[in-house]
């Protein structure tokens, strides 16, 4: 059989031309990604049925799709269907949600990242995160729960990786600031 | 200063010269600190963001249902595109020539059985193929943020139809050129549009002289394909 590799995950898969087995090729490849897909959902603020239903509204438009699927990065493209579906479901419901970069805070400079302070708000982080602007929440899902390379996110987002950087290093610095510690914290830390 | 993506960095996904940078500054105890910090910070977000229950079950039920149901559309040997052409052209003649008497669909302007049909879940396949065989233009009609799948198109006498499927419900939205046919019908407006309601569907109609109603499943279904079905069919009349 004729068939070219298509990167699934870290894994490799082979994907048969012709389309002959497309159903159990669709399947195989997409049944990995159903938790990646269900937690994007998530993180977006669909309620968990909200969620199952806009991963089944995805599974539907690439399984239409799949033909036209370019082999490469299986995950960022499915997660780039899940989320246009769930952006124009916003859209459609009036309540629009700004893809525009808003007043977001300059690169620190200074060192962030050896500072030990904010890791004991650790229980915070989700609760913070889920307040941040959909696009900078999305950029921390997608590269620190997810793992996705600039280069998958980059793809998952339809947006150029130095755009994954710089929203993911604001991302961070946002969050660094709701969870810089309490003044009784910070006493905590010291004694 | 953070002179460093160190992401970039730990990932590999950097330049050589960043790379080896990288490294030398690493020699440094702040450099190093930082770069701990960072993968620690990394660790504590995926194991936080992990903890979630997932649904697994429900969601492997959802892809073989799609995969299943979405098999109509493969790639067919030639004798099983054939096959329902010839099937559809001797329908076709049959009707004509005997003159049947229309056949009885919940809907008023559809009076006539069906001629031709054609499986896809393909919204834009659908739309050309409906354009070729179809009586007149219609939308393309894919039901954007709506849970519910495409089974079918088909084409009967000066009207058209989209077979859908959600929770287990079948749906049928009608189109046919007609400015009269849901006038009998109660108005009812919501969000600014006007939709013709009945005790089995809602239709609105658009400038092109096109009337479009929705049948099947329940009244509610209805109204959620209806109210996002009039937005991807062209020149809404507005209220």
């Amino acid at each position: 059989m004729i068939a070219f590799g298509m990167q699934l995950g870290t894994a490799s898969y082979e994907k048969p031309m012709f389309g002959l087995r497309k159903e159990a090729d669709f399947e195989k490849a997409v049944k990995g990604e159903l938790s990646v897909l269900y937690r994007v959902a998530r993180r977006m603020g669909c309620s968990p049925e909200e969620a199952e239903d806009l991963v089944q509204i995805a599974l539907i438009k690439a399984y239409t799709a799949w033909g036209r699927f370019d082999g490469r990065h299986i995950r960022s493209w499915l997660i780039r269907i899940l989320r246009n579906e769930r952006l124009m479901a916003i859209r459609s419901e009036k309540n629009e949600v700004s893809l525009d970069e808003p007043d977001a805070p300059e690169p620190v400079e200074e060192p962030f990242w050896n500072q030990l302070s904010w890791k004991l708000q650790v229980d915070r982080i989700m609760e913070e995160l889920n307040q941040l602007p959909e696009i900078y929440k999305t950029a921390i899902h997608l590269c620190d729960i997810e793992q996705l390379s600039y280069e998958e996110a980059a793809e998952a987002m339809d947006i150029p990786i130095g755009t994954v950087r710089s929203r993911l290093f604001r991302a961070r610095a946002m969050l660094r600031e709701k969870l810089e510690p309490t003044s009784e914290m910070t006493q905590e830390i010291a004694r | 200063m953070n002179q460093f993506d160190w992401q970039e960095f730990e990932s590999g996904e950097g330049s050589e010269a960043l790379t080896q940078r990288a490294k030398e500054a690493l020699q440094q105890e702040e450099a190093k600190a930082e770069f701990e910090g960072l993968k620690a910070f990394r660790a504590a977000v995926k194991s936080e963001g992990l903890k979630e229950m997932i649904p697994v079950m429900n969601l492997e039920k959802k892809l073989s249902d799609v995969a299943r149901k979405g098999s109509h559309s493969q790639a067919k040997p030639l004798w099983l595109w054939i096959a329902p052409v010839a099937a559809t052209a001797a329908l076709a003649a049959v009707f004509f020539s005997s003159s049947l008497n229309p056949v009885s669909e919940p809907v008023p302007f559809v009076t006539t059985s069906t001629l031709a049909s054609h499986q896809s879940i393909n919204p834009q396949e659908t739309a050309l193929w409906l354009a070729s065989n179809g009586p007149t233009p219609v939308a393309e009609i894919a039901l954007k943020g709506v849970a519910c799948h495409l089974n079918q198109a088909r084409v009967g006498d000066k009207w058209v139809a989209w077979d859908f499927q959600m929770k287990d419900e079948d749906y049928t939205i009608y189109a046919k050129q007609s400015s009269d046919c849901l006038r009998k019908y109660q108005l009812v407006e919501r969000g600014g549009r006007g939709f013709y309601v009945s005790s089995k569907g809602v239709g609105w109609r658009c400038k092109a002289g096109m009337s479009y109603y929705v049948v099947g499943g329940t009244e509610e279904g209805r109204w959620q394909i209806a109210t996002q079905a009039c937005q991807e069919t062209p020149n809404l009349v507005r209220l």
